[in-house]
């Protein structure tokens, strides 16, 4: 089946009433989260998340994804208008985006934010359907010892660039893997820590950990900040969102540039949009004729900066759905909404739901349109949002996790669960632990233990299999090189302090 | 084995990195500052979270949802009584809606509707 013929299979899907329905609700709450300070996309999937639980398994994933890539679109309205970014990857668009602002060009800052975003979220889904089938069929060829080699590439990726330091990154990891350990052996059969709770021989579920690590922390660190009055600032009167015809000349290199750096940095594991904006904003002010409009009000920051954010977000779905690995929290959530749903994210899923897979690719096209037309005539209603009061917003965020907790399993353990990690999450927050690689481990970490158990089991416990062949040997070489190289490119500088990331950061 | 293995690896990272930060004289997590005002907001919302989750099972999820809406709003946020009462309510009524009613997810026992 050609690829032609396989997104109007997927079109058919996408297009029914009901997922077209679901798709625009996907995409105006990411909106919304995407607004929110205190809510990233990562909270924002896995507070949704036992809303779905109830719908058909296509319909559910079309909207959490619509949540993920319409929460980019959002972020930019605050930086824009407020410089509050309320999701961590607009902080570039801030920077000059509110610039413009200040000179009373919010309406095309606005504009051109919405424009690059749907073009970079758009040519990113057609890079996104011409590499993911090629990947898959490779990855087809793939035994247990390459997908153990590339899930410990993930997540010693997401260890190493999620955090303050690797130490953090490692030890997140470590009590990730830890977790998922949690239950009954699923080779074996034998119980594994359940401390004497029946509950516990089933695992500790994903979903209660995301909420107890992302939600509840992030809503108590939004208070300790200090940060829950609401938004009070003028921004003047929106008119005139269309971008000028010079605009758009300044415009159209970067964004072209951006999108497709942001994809190549979105497909790398553990690297997320924050990262694809920072370096598409520093790539574009080194190649400007006048880098130093660049901090100054220059459009051209905010089309590349937008345009890298989104182009990063399908970026990232390539891993996800080809090898079954996710680069951030916010595709971890998804991995595990997926499995929820008994959806094997891998190469043999474009074989055995090509109607699921290309139907999700088909709604990223149709949510980006409906992306750019909610976001243009309603741009003024969004940005009241800001005016919530935090204090609702926390309770809210409270609720939603309890009550998806219990929603689980129908049981009050879950709930007390929620309370423990919750606690966990904003200790975590509170040392510098980024949460982003826990989680990732968490959801690998079956997958994980089976493949290697299963690559020594093929080969009598002979370990040489993970480095006698040279693809498993390539990715352990390049997972190592992840892991240290950070640790070693520090200590030949000389300097006191690891590059700083904005923790759980993979996590956009 | 796998688990304990990790557990003692997190566990003597974990103190590693806590005594590092010690012995450069700084708190854990650079710059966070400890602000007593802020974090008793956070001690308080938390420890009335916990109530709530403590209240569920006895009074049902509308009701406990109701009460620690409101009364969390009013203590840790400061929020006229009314109005966090009215929220209060809507929350209980959007959880009702989300999850009792329109998802046909069974709530706890002892709920009060």
């Amino acid at each position: 089946m050609s690829i032609v013929d396989a997104l109007a299979q997927g079109a058919q899907v996408a297009l029914a009433p009901i997922n077209l329905f679901y798709c625009l609700l996907g995409v105006t709450l990411g909106n919304i989260v995407g607004i929110l300070p205190g809510i990233g996309p990562a909270t924002g999937i896995a507070l949704l998340i036992p809303v779905t639980m109830s719908m058909p398994a296509e319909s559910a994933i079309i909207m959490l994804a619509g949540i993920y890539y319409g929460s980019k679109y959002g972020g930019a309205i605050t930086s824009i208008l407020l410089r509050t970014p309320g999701e961590s990857s607009s902080v570039m668009t801030s920077v000059d985006g509110y610039e413009l602002a200040r000179r009373g060009r919010a309406g095309p800052a606005l504009g051109m934010a919405a424009f690059a975003s749907f073009i970079a979220g758009t040519a990113s889904v057609v890079l996104l359907m011409l590499l993911a089938p090629r990947l898959a069929e490779v990855a087809l060829a793939f035994g247990p010892a390459e997908f153990f080699a590339l899930m410990m590439l993930g997540l010693a990726a997401t260890a190493s660039l999620s955090g303050g330091s690797l130490a953090r990154g490692v030890l997140a990891t470590l009590v990730g893997l830890a977790l998922s350990t949690v239950g009954l052996d699923i080779i074996t059969g034998q119980p594994r820590y359940p401390l004497g709770r029946f509950e516990l021989l089933e695992g500790i579920d994903f979903l209660v950990v995301a909420l107890g690590l992302f939600g509840i922390p992030e809503v108590l660190d939004t208070i300790r900040c200090g940060a829950i009055e609401p938004v009070r600032t003028k921004y003047g009167r929106l008119a005139g969102l269309l971008p000028a015809r010079d605009d758009w000349r300044r415009s159209a290199l970067p964004l072209g540039r951006s999108t497709l750096l942001g994809f190549a940095v979105g497909v790398l594991p553990g690297v997320g949009s924050i990262i694809a904006s920072f370096l598409a904003y520093a790539t574009e002010r080194a190649l400007a004729r006048e880098p130093g409009r660049f901090g100054n009000g220059a459009i051209e920051a905010v089309a590349a900066a937008e345009s890298a954010d989104n182009a990063a977000v399908n970026g990232s779905l390539v891993p996800l759905l080809t090898l079954g690995i996710p680069g951030s929290a916010s595709t971890a959530i998804l991995t595990g909404a997926l499995l929820m749903f008994g959806l094997t994210p891998g190469p043999l899923l474009f074989e055995t739901n090509p109607d699921f897979v290309w139907g999700l690719i088909a709604s990223l096209y149709i949510g980006n349109v409906l992306l750019l037309l909610l976001n243009i005539p309603l741009i003024g209603l969004f940005v009241q949002i800001t005016r919530l009061p935090f204090a609702l917003i926390a309770v809210l965020v409270f609720v939603l996790s309890a009550v998806g907790a219990f929603a689980v399993h129908n049981n009050i353990f879950h709930v007390w669960l929620l309370v423990i990690f919750g606690a966990l999450g904003y200790a975590m927050r509170w040392a510098g632990l980024p949460p982003a690689p826990l989680i990732l481990a968490l959801v690998l970490g079956n997958a994980l233990e089976q493949n290697f158990r299963r690559a020594l089991a093929i080969t009598d416990g002979d370990y040489s299999v993970f480095v006698s062949r040279p693809l498993p040997a390539a990715l352990l070489l390049l997972a190592v090189l992840f892991a240290i190289g950070p640790a070693i490119l520090q200590r030949h500088r000389g300097r006191g302090e690891a590059p700083e990331a904005v923790p759980g950061e993979a996590g956009a | 084995m796998l688990g304990v293995a990790m557990l003692l690896a997190a566990a003597y990272l974990g103190s590693r990195s806590l005594l590092l930060e010690w012995q450069r004289g700084a708190r854990p997590g650079a710059g966070a500052v400890w602000r007593p005002a802020r974090s008793r907001r956070v001690l308080v919302l938390y420890g009335l979270f916990v109530v709530y989750v403590l209240a569920m099972p006895i009074v049902g999820f509308p009701v406990a949802t109701f009460a620690f809406a409101a009364a969390g709003m009013r203590a840790t946020f400061g929020m006229p009584i009314w109005r966090s009462a009215f929220y209060g309510a809507l929350l209980a009524l959007l959880v009702q809606g989300l999850f009792g009613v329109g998802l046909g997810v069974p709530l706890p026992a002892g709920r009060l509707w």
